[in-house]
């Protein structure tokens, strides 16, 4: 097995408060208040190979957003390691640290968001490799006009501002701009949600191309499973911050396992499914702030075990390649 | 055919812009049966959330309908008065907007508000009955202990949960019409799900008629039994749902349907329209949609009529993707 591009080991990241002065003052006084934490990413393991794109899905509060930015080392775990081409990115000092940093970038959901409204495009899109000397200064322009080409936008437009552009065109800017220098793995984060169906079609079909052009590998973060069902080769499902299954697309979609994957995808709608009646899976997503015990998902499980509410089951192999965390694969249930 | 609770007839509804009064949308004739559920597709530009806000009378200015009528039960919203108008509002036809956040008062107790939308309708009303009738309204719409959430705040509920009492507000006063404009769109898919099945529940139960707005064609599939295609401010296309879906006329409905990921074989070049949606006051003559048309001829620059192609069906098109039979 080559070395994966991206691997993460029980990775997990955890948001505390700390308590405010109020309650310290409570706690001088014998009130036992602790620290709330939210367990936002709970021991994920997860690797991207070369030239493979990933999808990630689950629904909002899920952890899939912040697993894709400690990815992308935007964000860093309180526990675990992530590790680019088999080295741990904590171990890199420096310049070796930069240039790794560089290596993995991300597309974010609202361009409008990520984009600094009072620069113009040209500059969005060119600073960082001019920064980071990913060409030499005389090449640079012709470099910059050449990647906005390949991103599908037209380089006399590099004077315009973000605000002069149309979404689809916002988020070709955000792409050229991850390409510009020269990623191995773009993390996509809700990257095509806010966009109309045309124009998603449109961006899709600019994220394949790129991938077969240039041989980019994608993690892509998305509560669509239809998009991920098109773009990706692999999928992890997460549900409350742990990965509930993982397998191939074609696999994945055709046989769940788990039964959160199989009530999400039996929920989404499609155009084949008429005058459905809707058979919904019961109660909320549980706050990740008190999640329950055992299985994340017993409280809203149909096929919930004793165990599902005291153990939390461990993704185990169900097959080559098919992982799932569930009980009820045990026989001990 | 019955009287059919809402119609809509020419509605046209201007905007100034740069001193020009520029239609949003022109031409939009629509009907809803009693307890009927109409898609109104189409995506952001193509006029169908002005369309929904025409038919409750929120057009603000510089913003007005200029042209046709909006019969309820016969009578007409656009000649309507204010007060004639408020009280239509809220209690005949109301509105479920996406964000329920717009709906509801932060600072507000759900039962401040919700018996406030009852006795602005009928100030006879005692608080018992009030109270009694918003608890109901609440378990309606799949709240769980309904009696103990009334003294809630907005705040104090998920996303999904909080959607719920904005239905449950709309549906207070049992309205012959609901106009609902992507309510689910922010929704997660379990969640959708549920709201989907609560909705046609209500209306089946309830003899409501409701417009689901939305840019979201998967959504329509399983809800509806009628939809209304708009693309530039107008309808393009009409027709049962099956039709739509299965047999598009117009060459945009067929893009949109095309383009829906799900339906193209995963890792192959999806179908895409190509340019995009254009902006309201640089509509283009004829069909809007011939710019991006690949059967576009000198043809489609000139006036299209809605034109029928059977039974409740309608498109905008010279070029009609029907067989010869």
């Amino acid at each position: 097995m080559p070395t994966p591009l991206i691997e993460t080991r029980a990775v997990s990241r955890v948001f505390t408060r700390k308590p405010d002065l109020a309650a310290r003052l409570a706690n001088l006084l014998g009130a036992n208040q602790k620290d709330i934490a939210v367990h936002a990413v709970d021991s994920v393991d997860l690797t991207v190979h070369e030239g493979e794109a990933v999808g990630l899905v689950g629904e909002s509060g899920c952890g899939k957003s912040t697993l894709g930015r400690m990815i992308a080392g935007i964000d860093r775990p309180t526990a675990g390691t992530v590790f680019y081409r088999g080295v741990p990115l904590s171990d890199l000092k420096g310049e070796e640290a930069r240039r790794a940093a560089l290596k993995v970038q991300m597309v974010f959901q609202d361009p409008l968001d990520s984009l600094n409204p009072r620069y113009r495009m040209g500059r969005l899109v060119g600073e960082a490799p001019a920064y980071h000397r990913v060409r030499p200064r005389a090449e640079l322009n012709g470099y910059i006009d050449g990647i906005l080409r390949k991103a599908g936008l037209d380089p006399s437009t590099k004077d315009r501002f973000p605000h002069q552009f149309s979404g689809g065109q916002r988020q070709r800017i955000g792409i050229a701009r991850a390409l510009a220098v020269e990623p191995d793995l773009i993390v996509c984060d809700e990257a095509v949600a806010s966009l109309d169906v045309s124009i998603q079609a449109q961006i899709i079909n600019l994220f394949m191309e790129l991938r077969r052009d240039l041989g980019l590998s994608y993690l892509f973060v998305s509560h669509d499973i239809g998009v991920v069902r098109h773009i990706a080769d692999r999928v992890m499902v997460m549900y409350l911050g742990r990965i509930v299954e993982e397998g191939a697309v074609a696999e994945l979609f055709s046989s769940p396992n788990h039964p959160y994957t199989r009530a999400l995808l039996r929920e989404v709608p499609r155009l084949d499914r008429r005058h459905a009646t809707f058979n919904p899976v019961k109660g909320e997503i549980p706050s990740p702030l008190a999640p329950p015990p055992g299985c994340h998902f017993h409280p809203r499980c149909p096929f919930a075990k004793p165990i599902c509410r005291e153990l939390k089951p461990e993704l185990r192999d169900i097959g080559p390649g098919r992982r799932s965390a569930c009980h009820l694969n045990d026989g001990n249930a | 055919m019955t009287n059919p609770a809402l119609s809509v007839i020419g509605l046209e509804t201007c905007f100034r812009i740069r001193g020009r009064m520029v239609p949003a949308v022109s031409d939009v004739d629509l009907f809803v049966d009693k307890g009927e559920i109409i898609g109104l597709v189409g995506e952001s530009g193509s006029g169908k959330s002005v369309t929904g806000l025409s038919i409750m009378g929120l057009i603000d200015k510089p913003g007005e309908i200029t042209k046709g009528k909006i019969l309820l039960n016969g009578e007409d919203l656009v000649s309507a008065g204010k007060e004639r108008l408020r009280q239509i509002r809220g209690a005949r036809i109301a509105m479920i907007f996406q964000d329920p956040m717009m709906t509801l008062n932060p600072v507000l107790r759900i039962d401040t508000q919700m018996m406030e939308a009852l006795s602005a309708h009928d100030s006879r009303i005692d608080a018992e009955t009030a109270r009694t009738r918003c608890r109901d309204a609440l378990g309606q719409v799949g709240i769980p202990s309904p009696e103990e959430r009334l003294k809630a705040y907005p705040h104090q509920f998920s996303g999904g949960m909080r959607q719920r009492v904005a239905i449950a507000i709309a549906l207070l006063n049992r309205p012959d019409i609901i106009i609902a404009d992507e309510p689910t769109t922010a929704l997660d898919v379990t969640i959708q799900g549920q709201i989907l099945s609560e909705m046609q529940k209500l209306c089946r139960d309830t003899g409501a008629g409701l417009v689901w707005i939305t840019h979201d064609l998967t959504v329509v599939a399983g809800l509806t039994t009628r939809v209304y295609v708009m693309y530039g401010g107008r309808i393009v296309e009409l027709g049962a749902v099956d039709d739509i879906l299965d047999r598009p006329i117009h060459p945009y409905t067929r893009g949109l349907i095309r383009s829906v990921p799900w339906h193209n074989r995963p890792g192959e070049p999806l179908y895409q329209i190509p340019g995009m949606t254009p902006a309201i006051d640089r509509m283009p003559a004829g069909c809007r949609f011939h710019p991006r048309c690949a059967l576009a001829t000198p043809e489609c620059r000139g006036d299209i009529p809605l034109s029928a192609f059977g039974p409740g069906r309608f498109a905008r098109c010279v070029h009609p993707l029907v067989e010869d039979s």
